[in-house]
């Protein structure tokens, strides 16, 4: 009985290791004229970007810039329409940013882009946000920090948490001792999110600042970014949906997400 | 011959003499009361009341056949009407004298019915052939083993062949309707290639399409993974049947949906045949009597599928002796016993399986609580009589997935009573009462007692009725009601925190009556046609509710309904033509013409080949029943010689209101759930080439489909028709067993499949650090096709083989070299410093690359086999 043991072991070793590996695999020759519009506007009063960019063909490259498109933002508030101008800067980039502005809760935003004959429109509105939770974070090691997600509120929301240990014992490339990590806590239940793959574990030693920022998240936004992990985060479990785009509010066929929320933020030193 | 010519004229002259002393007429009054008299016996009472005189020619009349008549004070015209039309006689009056002739045309004919059975255990043999020496037709036992054929009056020799048993001829006479039971011998294997000569495979007679029926033998004899064969997984070597992919007991046949496949065990449905998530099937080969598939034609009392009937009839054990057997393999342990209760008269059967790998993965992960499966199955069956018999049989089985925070689950119990009638030779009637129970589910938070629970529970009763009208003729028809609850899948909390009213969707109900009844005909020895008409009732039953929706799709109104409350109707006919032509005996053309409803939906958006929290939903307000029309045209044809049947058959297939879902829906929790369902078609066709061979030294089966399915959604894919889910242009399978020995056999598998069509980004784009792919075409590219060969050899132990102890050591090989048949193919993961896969979450320096999931490697497995 004990050798049959050990032949079990050895043949569901076999089974259950190297389950995942690295492939090439050659994306369809198909080309497109898409657009990828990324912006969201806050009540932070900033300078804006609406950033627009082309899809690429192959992973983990800095996607080509739309240059030379005319950017505004419309704000209507009841019979109250504002408009404001963008500026592609730096000149290439892709990157328009608009004067400082502030987007107010109850008032509608949207968005349009002229570029290539083509005029893509893009409205949301800001939800409130809810207050700041409690940091979680606890010891990974004897010397190192993990963050722990937690649901937090009642509404949809993300908080964007930007880690910096730069300057701490310890850190030897400045580029290795920062992170952005984001929680997303959609208030939906889905069957990919329960079974997601392994997600990276970002560990970070005391000292560390962390800047939170909670955003709110209108039901089109919400949509939008349930469709995103599901094709990122989420992906690569063992229940995985049909593949398919993350519903846009973008007309035309842009891919990609204009959005408007509210935000809290705070600043936390790791002790 | 001298001697009968001399007696026929001695008759004739004596009958002749008598008549010159005899008056009569036919007005004359007689009274008979005779059971089972010959008709010679009974003309001369005729002759002695009615004063009389019989002329005939006594080769020419059926004079040996047994008469039961009853007469009180009838003319002898009356009388003579009755006893001419049961034998097909005609009667005239020349002087005084009767002068009896056989009529023209069809001659006198009397039913030969009866089981047959396997000599040793008693087992009836479902699907056996009887072909009768003179005539080119015969019959083929039911799925009882009952057979019913009408035969001229006189002597036939009769043969019985069944695949796996000696040929037996017997000789008969044939003078009433007689009912006689066939046992057969099994044929052992021998070293040199004998082929029983003579068996026929039933496929060439039947008037019938899109059947295969797989010998449970040659699955038990095929290598499988971990040695653990199953029914499921084996039907990926059927041309036309493709699993969803490696690791799944989800499978598509033509191009249908993995719905729309209805697998009775026991005429008892069974909804989820998996364990550990897919990676088995519930249903052993060892417990099967039979397994028949039909992938077109369906019968008619197996309705609410569109693409496939899996009909499995379990062992009715060993009506003889007592008999247990084991199995223990890797995986699992497979343990069961037979025998009679009263010998040769009822007999019982009861086979278990359990697995015992939850130590190997509690290495893997200590949290585990509970990591197994099991399956439990048994099957009584009682001779009430000599024509009454009754069958109870059950199955259960369940999967528990347990660690202290969450876990899966999921269980099914089915079970029926059958009960068979032999009402007359010419009727049969089965009667059964049947139902099941599937439960699924997830412990979303077991520290608060959170899960998520799916049930869909059934129950229903039907009779069937077989009317063998003459030797051209048969008439079935029957009825069946049923009644099912399906809870969607709902938040189940043990605390007293109330569900938000957001997450609670309706439970439904229904009530499906469905009448049918099909006529089949063969005018002549080449000729048989079917024809018949399902019609059923669906009707949505409260307690439930369901929801308007508005063209955009949201939901604008509730509506409820009280218990009982019929709210919704969906009545249905689908028609039934088959058409065959005998070539010869040992080949056929057949055609046919087939619709089909199915009102039953498995909700599911998931890619995954496992069993993922597929809910299902019934037809109602939001959901019309699904339709196929399916045209199906096959070549059959039997080598004799060697002992291989082939078939080519080519399908045209078209299915309507065929699901298809919104980008990323959401299927749990959802009570609009119906708002994320698409409603399309599917169009297929194929060619499908087979071939089988299941006696002698080499067996196995060799299979090659060519076929097209294609899906047209008006969301979807800018409207335009696009490559099915379903579709697997090429699929080859060889699975052949050699016995090279009497204690040494050999098995090997071969499978080729065309990759699974899914949809490939086309390029990414940037979004707040994440990289998201962009779909164009909705399945616009395949995953690398699948292919693996497999083998297993089994060694007898036995020195000496006579003995009633046997067992035997099996070596598998599941995926000989170790192709890597991938399932998914992710483009967001990187590798840690550990060389694991995981999915990058600093935004800053996130780096993705591609990666393929497999599930097998080369998978070597050990299996020990006892039986006595």
């Amino acid at each position: 009985m004990k050798y049959w043991k050990y032949i079990i072991l050895i043949v569901l070793s076999a089974f259950t290791l190297s389950c995942e590996e690295q492939i090439v695999w050659p994306l369809n020759n198909q080309t497109s004229d898409l657009i990828v519009v990324e912006g969201v506007l806050t009540n932070e009063n900033k300078p804006h970007i609406i950033k627009l960019s082309k899809p690429y063909k192959e992973q983990n490259i800095v996607p080509e810039a739309v240059s030379g498109a005319i950017v505004t933002i419309k704000e209507e508030d009841n019979n109250n329409i504002k408009t404001y101008t963008t500026t592609e800067f730096p000149l290439g980039s892709g990157l328009y940013l608009t004067d400082s502005l502030r987007a107010f809760s109850g008032k509608l935003y949207t968005l349009t882009i002229f570029y290539n004959n083509t005029t893509y429109e893009a409205s949301d509105s800001p939800p409130s946000t809810e207050p700041m939770p409690a940091i979680d974070n606890n010891l990974k090691t004897d010397s190192t920090y993990v963050l722990n997600f937690n649901a937090s509120g009642e509404n949809p929301n993300y908080i964007k948490h930007y880690l910096n240990w730069q300057g701490i014992e310890g850190c030897i490339i400045a580029t290795e001792c920062e992170a952005e990590i984001i929680f997303y806590d959609l208030k939906t239940i889905d069957i990919q999110q329960q079974f997601k793959p392994d997600q990276e574990i970002i560990e970070f030693p005391e000292g560390t600042m962390i800047i939170r920022k909670k955003y709110s998240v209108s039901n089109a936004y919400q949509e939008y970014l349930r469709g995103m992990l599901s094709e990122t985060a989420w992906r690569g479990g063992i229940f995985d949906g049909y593949q398919a785009n993350a519903a846009t509010n973008l007309s035309e066929g842009a891919v990609g997400f204009f959005a408007v929320s509210t935000v809290v933020s705070d600043i936390t030193i790791i002790k | 011959m001298l001697l009968k010519t001399l007696l026929v004229g001695i008759f004739i002259a004596f009958s002749t003499l008598t008549s010159l002393c005899q008056n009569g007429n036919l007005k004359s009054l007689i009274s008979l009361d005779i059971i089972d008299t010959p008709l010679k016996e009974v003309l001369v009472q005729i002759e002695k009341q009615a004063n009389v005189l019989f002329a005939f020619n006594p080769d020419k009349l059926p004079l040996e056949a047994l008469v039961s008549y009853q007469a009180n004070n009838k003319t002898l015209e009356s009388v003579l009407n009755n006893i001419s039309t049961t034998y097909h006689l005609k009667f005239e009056l020349i002087e005084k004298q009767i002068a009896l002739l056989p009529k023209e045309g069809a001659p006198v004919t009397f039913n030969l019915s009866g089981n047959v059975v396997d000599a040793q255990t008693g087992e009836s043999l479902i699907s056996a052939t009887i072909s009768i020496d003179n005539l080119e037709y015969g019959a083929i036992s039911n799925g009882y083993g009952y057979y019913s054929l009408a035969l001229p009056y006189g002597k036939h020799k009769i043969e019985i062949s069944y695949l796996g048993y000696q040929l037996k001829s017997d000789s008969i006479k044939l003078i009433s309707n007689t009912s006689v039971n066939l046992s057969l011998e099994q044929s052992f294997p021998e070293l040199e290639e004998v082929i029983v000569k003579g068996n026929k495979p039933p496929n060439i007679q039947l008037i019938q399409t899109g059947k295969v029926n797989l010998s449970p033998r040659l699955i038990e004899e095929s290598p499988a993974v971990f040695g653990e064969n199953d029914v499921i997984k084996s039907l990926e070597k059927i041309p036309g049947i493709k699993l969803q992919s490696e690791g799944s007991t989800f499978f598509y046949v033509r191009g249908g949906n993995k719905d729309q496949n209805l697998i009775l065990i026991d005429d008892a449905p069974i909804y989820n045949p998996s364990h550990m998530l897919g990676l088995f099937s519930s249903i052993v080969p060892g417990v099967a009597n039979s397994i028949d598939i039909y992938k077109s034609d369906f019968p008619l009392s197996k309705g609410g599928r569109l693409s496939s009937v899996i009909d499995i009839k379990t062992k009715e054990g060993n009506k003889n002796n007592f008999s247990a057997w084991g199995n223990i393999g890797i995986v699992s342990t497979q343990l069961g016993i037979e025998g009679p209760f009263k010998k040769g008269q009822s007999s019982y059967i009861l086979s278990s399986r359990f697995s015992r790998i939850k130590w190997f993965f509690k290495l893997i992960n200590p949290n585990i609580e509970k990591f197994n499966f099991y399956d439990l199955s048994g099957k009584m069956n009682f001779k009430i009589d000599s024509k009454n018999k009754l069958y109870v049989s059950f199955y259960t089985g369940a999967d528990n997935f347990l660690t202290a925070e969450s876990g899966l689950g999921w269980s099914n119990i089915n079970g029926s009573i059958r009960w068979n009638k032999i009402v007359n030779e010419h009727t049969f009637v089965n009667t059964t009462i049947y139902g099941s129970n599937y439960k699924y589910q997830f412990y979303y938070d077991r520290a608060d007692s959170v899960s998520w629970r799916s049930r869909i529970g059934e129950i229903g009763i039907k009779t069937d009725f077989t009317k063998f009208l003459d030797s051209q003729q048969e008439l079935s028809w029957g009825f069946n009601l049923n009644g099912r609850t399906i809870n969607p899948g709902n938040l189940v909390r043990e605390d007293t925190i109330p569900i938000p009213d957001e997450f609670i969707v309706s439970v439904k109900n229904n009530i499906e009556s469905a009448g049918y009844g099909q006529y089949t005909y063969k005018p002549n020895n080449r000729w048989g046609f079917k024809i018949g008409v399902r019609a059923s009732l669906w009707t949505s039953m409260g307690e439930s509710f369901e929801y308007g929706f508005d063209d955009g799709g949201f939901a604008t109104d509730t509506l409820a309904f009280n218990a009982g409350e019929a709210y919704r109707n969906y009545f249905q006919l689908e028609p039934r033509v088959t058409a065959s032509y005998l070539i010869n005996q040992n080949s056929s053309i057949k055609a046919s013409y087939d619709r089909s409803t199915q009102n039953l939906h498995l909700i599911t958006n998931s890619i995954s080949p496992f069993t993922s929290f597929e809910i299902w939903l019934p037809s109602g307000p939001n959901i019309k029943p699904q339709t196929a029309d399916q045209l199906s045209l096959g070549y059959y044809y039997f080598l004799s010689t060697i002992g291989i049947s082939l078939q080519a058959e080519t399908y045209y297939k078209a299915l309507y209101n065929q699901i298809d879902y919104e980008a990323h829906a959401s299927t749990l929790l959802n009570p609009t759930i119906e708002s994320e369902l698409l409603f399309g078609t599917t169009k297929s066709y194929g060619v499908e080439l087979f071939a089988k061979k299941e006696e002698g030294r080499i067996r196995g089966i060799i299979g090659y489909t060519l076929s097209k399915a294609r899906s047209k959604f008006e969301e979807l894919n800018n409207g335009e028709s696009f490559t099915a889910n379903t579709d697997r242009p090429h699929n080859f399978s060889v699975s052949l067993s050699y016995d090279l020995g009497k204690k040494v056999a050999l098995s090997s598998n071969f499978i080729y499949t065309t990759g699974i069509s899914f949809s490939s980004p086309t390029s990414f784009y940037n979004y707040d650090g994440n990289e998201i792919p962009v779909y164009e075409n909705k399945n616009n590219s395949r995953l690398p096709n699948y292919h693996r060969l497999d083998f297993s050899a089994k060694f007898i132990l036995n020195k000496n083989l006579t003995k009633k102890f046997r067992h035997s050591l099996i070596i598998s090989i599941y995926n000989l070299y170790g192709r890597k048949n991938p399932i998914f193919i992710n483009f967001n993961k990187s590798i840690n410093g550990d060389k694991d896969f995981e999915v990058p979450t600093n935004l800053l320096t996130a780096s993705r690359l591609t990666s393929q999931i497999y599930i097998y490697g080369f998978a070597p497995s050990i299996n020990y086999q006892f039986k006595f």
